[in-house]
């Protein structure tokens, strides 16, 4: 209301966090959290029995992962202020307004972490002989701040699961004590370990000869150490699963039961099992034949459990429609306080960045685009990914048939019909306007597409 | 133009004021120093390098900076997320509108910056296996540049453009946003600030007695090189008397406060004068390096001057702003108290009161089912003539719908107390006078 929109018709706001989150979460999971205690692992192993070779391989392997997390993997971090600043500003600086000392000490630990892998890959090949044992002390403090970042989002996470201690108290400590926290934390770390595995041995594959004793070994120390992590993770992950609900009925008792998210809660039993099945055949095949592998068999395990953590976050997001921040701010950014008002005044007459101020007969489908805007473009687009266009042809599959009334009363209702929308907030002018801009959306062309930013022009 | 007054949002800060300028600007100043150091040591990388074409010794020396811009850039950008949460929190809605407004070329930051370190490390690692392919070595050290040049201007325009919500309205891109007036003065000061400080870190860098033997260069000599190092630092701080001067020409009278003509003036001009007069005598040595701490001391007090000098234009511009979005905010959030018994709910129902039946039908049903028309689902006339007197079979269908009408889109299951079902199928069978 009070921000200029910043709108991707097509990709849809919500995709670009999502891409840019998903790959963050990927690199931070297999190529740091996960990655550094193995690595350490290895180089303490080589170390102690003096296994040139396997230091060697573990230091390439770490050089694959320096690379990546300081350039994809800490720009994504920073991507994800970025998008979420853009897409619900609303949302994120209410967070940061309350959370500024959380993230400000996870920063903290973030710059001791950078500020190791830098010491700790740049000085391996300094740091010989006698000054190995502190080299490798260099890579436990690295492995333990990892993690430590890991924890403390994972608390904030957290926090947004339990919406009631936002309006109540406040307090990051809600966080850590919401059950849903030590079942994620375990299921991320097994997780990140069991990706490792296969991370390496894809890696180990590219920096070791065809034949060499040091690929045998290799592979089969990968996926021993993949298998070994992998029943953690499926623990973990029935332990999550298993405490989402609950977490969800302390909660937002109005989300569940609904279709779509019954749908994505059964399928997470079905893609976990199928991850931890495909990601165990992985690893018993290396062991039992460690010549015959081939890369792309190690790359799925890896692509799997990714995807396993995805659909773990985007059942976590939606748990917690229709509010952005349970409770006190809906989806579009709008306060739930600030209804009231604004069903009495009107959104439009409140915008500060909106094309038309009211609704009048003339203006009628124009005014609605901008209602559009700053009430459905945070998760909806008009014709791409997650539209009001598919949505609605799906409810009257006959285009010509799309009246604004019915589609009205469909909007005065949409919270009831949809518990995972929020309702329509505004005067019942605006609602007819809304309506009478998406009627326009199944037959007619004439209304241009909204742009991003819009004065008064009133 | 009028300026756009935001309502700010509801929530105290988390700290004093005070306290997070602090931390704004001690950050920020960390921040930008390993900033300066990433630009400016590419820009060297690729001047040495092409030096080094001739002469191979500025070879050597441009891969041994290549080397420090790998820890640089890191530092550079992990100590960037402290100064974006706290700009964020304290400047909330300014800089979000400033995002909003340059969005998509604000989102190609991530792109960009992984390109550019990409081709860096590219660059680095490289060095060996392209010896003798110099021109598609080259083309990595001059991608990441180019880069690196490019991206400060999305920062500036951004941290720019929040200062004046008087040209908000006009703003509708990244390149609008790059022509309000002193974008450019502050790009030119602050590349100037960035090859002075790399010229004054690589003096010292390669100043190291044991470090430059380890080099093995065949001709260079330290205080040679050295020397030339200081020369760089001493040419870019003297143009800053020029490129200072113009930023602060172009400033808009309403951002410069007493305050800042005094940081100026007495510290800054003076502190910098000496600077740039004890950099010409190192450079004029014969065993540079002795002024080397005042040095340090005199540019750390300009900086740390300069900082607070930029915050100071910031809070003059905005602090008047700020007051106003206070009092908007303020009687906005009156209006939304005054206003909460004015509704329970959205599409709160008012009127007659309602059975239990027909409010559950409203809540439920009522989006998709009207009484005589078609919505979303066929009219209720229609429906109802298959259940006369029959609510149970209402219930079960809307258990587990089927699908009776192949032109309608299929209804979900609705998962609902038994008892709640019946209210809604009495009610329906009543309203179309099925019982």
């Amino acid at each position: 209301m009070d921000l200029p929109i910043f709108f991707a018709d097509y990709f849809g706001t919500r995709t670009l966090v999502g891409i840019i989150a998903i790959i963050h979460v990927w690199i931070n999971h297999a190529f740091a959290v996960g990655m550094i205690p193995l690595v350490v692992g290895v180089e303490w192993w080589a170390h102690r029995t003096g296994r040139q070779e396997w230091d060697a391989l573990a230091h390439k392997i770490l050089g694959v992962c320096f690379i990546v997390t300081t350039t994809v993997g800490a720009l994504t971090g920073v991507g994800i202020w970025l998008s979420t600043a853009l897409v619900n500003p609303y949302a994120i600086g209410s967070l940061l307004r309350v959370f500024y000392w959380a993230w400000f000490s996870e920063w903290v630990v973030f710059v001791a972490e950078v500020s190791l892998i830098l010491v700790y890959y740049l000085t391996w090949k300094r740091m010989t002989g006698l000054r190995k044992s502190r080299h490798i002390r260099i890579g436990v403090i690295l492995g333990l701040m990892s993690w430590l970042t890991m924890a403390i989002i994972v608390a904030i996470l957290g926090f947004m699961m339990n919406p009631g201690s936002w309006l109540e108290q406040r307090d990051l400590l809600a966080g850590f004590t919401n059950p849903i926290y030590l079942p994620q934390l375990l299921f991320r770390t097994a997780a990140a370990l069991t990706m490792a595995g296969s991370l390496a041995l894809a890696l180990s594959l590219a920096f070791t000869d065809r034949d060499s004793p040091l690929r045998t070994q290799a592979i089969k120390l990968f996926s021993g150490w993949s298998l070994f992590w992998l029943a953690p993770t499926l623990i973990g992950g029935l332990a999550y699963h298993h405490v989402i609900p609950q977490a969800m009925l302390n909660n937002m008792p109005v989300a569940f039961g609904t279709q779509a998210w019954q749908d994505l809660y059964g399928q997470l039993v079905h893609f976990t099992f199928l991850a931890v099945v495909a990601v165990a055949l992985c690893s018993l095949w290396g062991l039992w034949q460690p010549l015959r592998t081939n890369p792309l068999v190690w790359i799925v395990p890896v692509l799997l459990l990714t995807g396993l953590i995805g659909y773990f976050e985007r059942t976590r997001e939606f748990i917690r429609k229709p509010y952005a921040i349970g409770y006190y701010m809906y989806a579009n950014g709008i306060r739930v306080d600030e209804v009231p008002y604004l069903v009495k005044t009107g959104v439009l007459a409140n915008c500060s960045w909106t094309t038309h101020r009211r609704v009048t007969e003339q203006n009628k489908e124009a005014a609605g685009r901008d209602l559009f805007m700053v009430l459905c473009s945070r998760c909806h687009t008009l014709n791409g990914i997650n539209s009001v266009g598919e949505n609605l042809a799906k409810m009257y599959p006959d285009q010509s048939t799309w009246s604004p009334a019915a589609i009205e009363s469909f909007l005065k209702n949409i919270h009831g019909a949809r518990p995972f929308m929020p309702p329509f907030i505004g005067t019942t002018d605006e609602r007819g306007a809304l309506a009478a801009y998406l009627a326009t959306l199944g037959n007619r062309r004439d209304i241009p597409p909204p742009v991003a930013v819009a004065a008064f022009n009133e | 133009m009028e300026p756009v007054i935001p309502k700010d949002l509801p929530l105290g800060l988390p700290a004093p004021f005070w306290l997070l300028e602090f931390l704004l600007l001690l950050s920020f100043a960390l921040h930008i120093l390993f900033v300066n150091l990433m630009l400016g040591g590419s820009l060297m990388v690729l001047i040495t390098e092409i030096r080094g074409l001739r002469m191979p010794d500025w070879d050597r020396i441009s891969y041994e900076i290549a080397k420090t811009i790998t820890v640089n850039k890191s530092l550079a950008v992990v100590l960037g997320v402290a100064p974006l949460l706290s700009i964020s929190v304290l400047y909330t809605m300014q800089f979000y509108t400033a995002n909003a407004l340059t969005g998509h070329v604000w989102m190609l930051i991530v792109p960009l910056l992984i390109a550019a370190f990409l081709l860096s490390y590219a660059h680095k690692y490289s060095w060996d296996r392209l010896a003798h392919s110099k021109g598609v070595h080259l083309t990595f050290a001059g991608g990441a540049t180019a880069l690196f040049l490019f991206l400060p201007l999305i920062f500036l325009s951004n941290v720019n453009l929040m200062l004046y919500p008087e040209h908000w309205r006009s703003i509708g891109s990244f390149w609008d946003a790059l022509t309000l007036a002193n974008v450019l003065p502050r790009y030119l000061h602050f590349l100037a600030a960035s090859v002075a400080l790399t010229g004054l870190f690589l003096a010292v860098y390669f100043g190291r007695e044991r470090f430059f033997v380890s080099l093995e260069l065949q001709s260079l000599r330290r205080e040679q090189l050295v020397r030339s190092f200081y020369g760089i630092a001493f040419g870019s701080t003297l143009a800053q008397f020029v490129l200072g001067p113009l930023l602060f020409l172009t400033l808009p009278a309403h951002t410069i406060s007493t305050t800042l003509v005094v940081i100026l003036t007495v510290a800054v001009l003076p502190l910098g004068g000496l600077a740039v007069w004890w950099l010409w005598r190192e450079v004029q040595a014969t065993s540079p390096g002795r002024r080397l701490i005042s040095i340090v001391a005199a540019l750390t007090a300009v900086i740390s001057f300069m900082v607070y000098a930029r915050h100071d234009v910031r809070e003059t511009a905005l602090a008047p702003h700020r007051d106003l979005m206070k009092a908007r905010t303020a009687e906005y959030l009156a209006d939304v108290r005054a206003a909460q018994d004015y509704l329970v709910m959205p599409g709160g129902l008012g009127g007659k009161p309602l059975s239990v039946g027909a409010q559950l039908f409203q809540r439920k049903c009522a989006s998709c089912h009207a009484l005589d028309t078609r919505l979303v689902g066929p009219p209720l006339v229609e429906a109802a003539r298959n259940y006369a007197g029959n609510p149970e079979g209402i219930i079960l269908w809307a258990l587990k719908p089927g699908r009776n009408r192949t032109d309608y889109p299929p209804m979900p299951a609705q998962e609902m107390a038994r008892d709640d079902l019946l209210q809604i199928a009495s009610h329906i069978l009543k309203t179309t006078g099925n019982l």
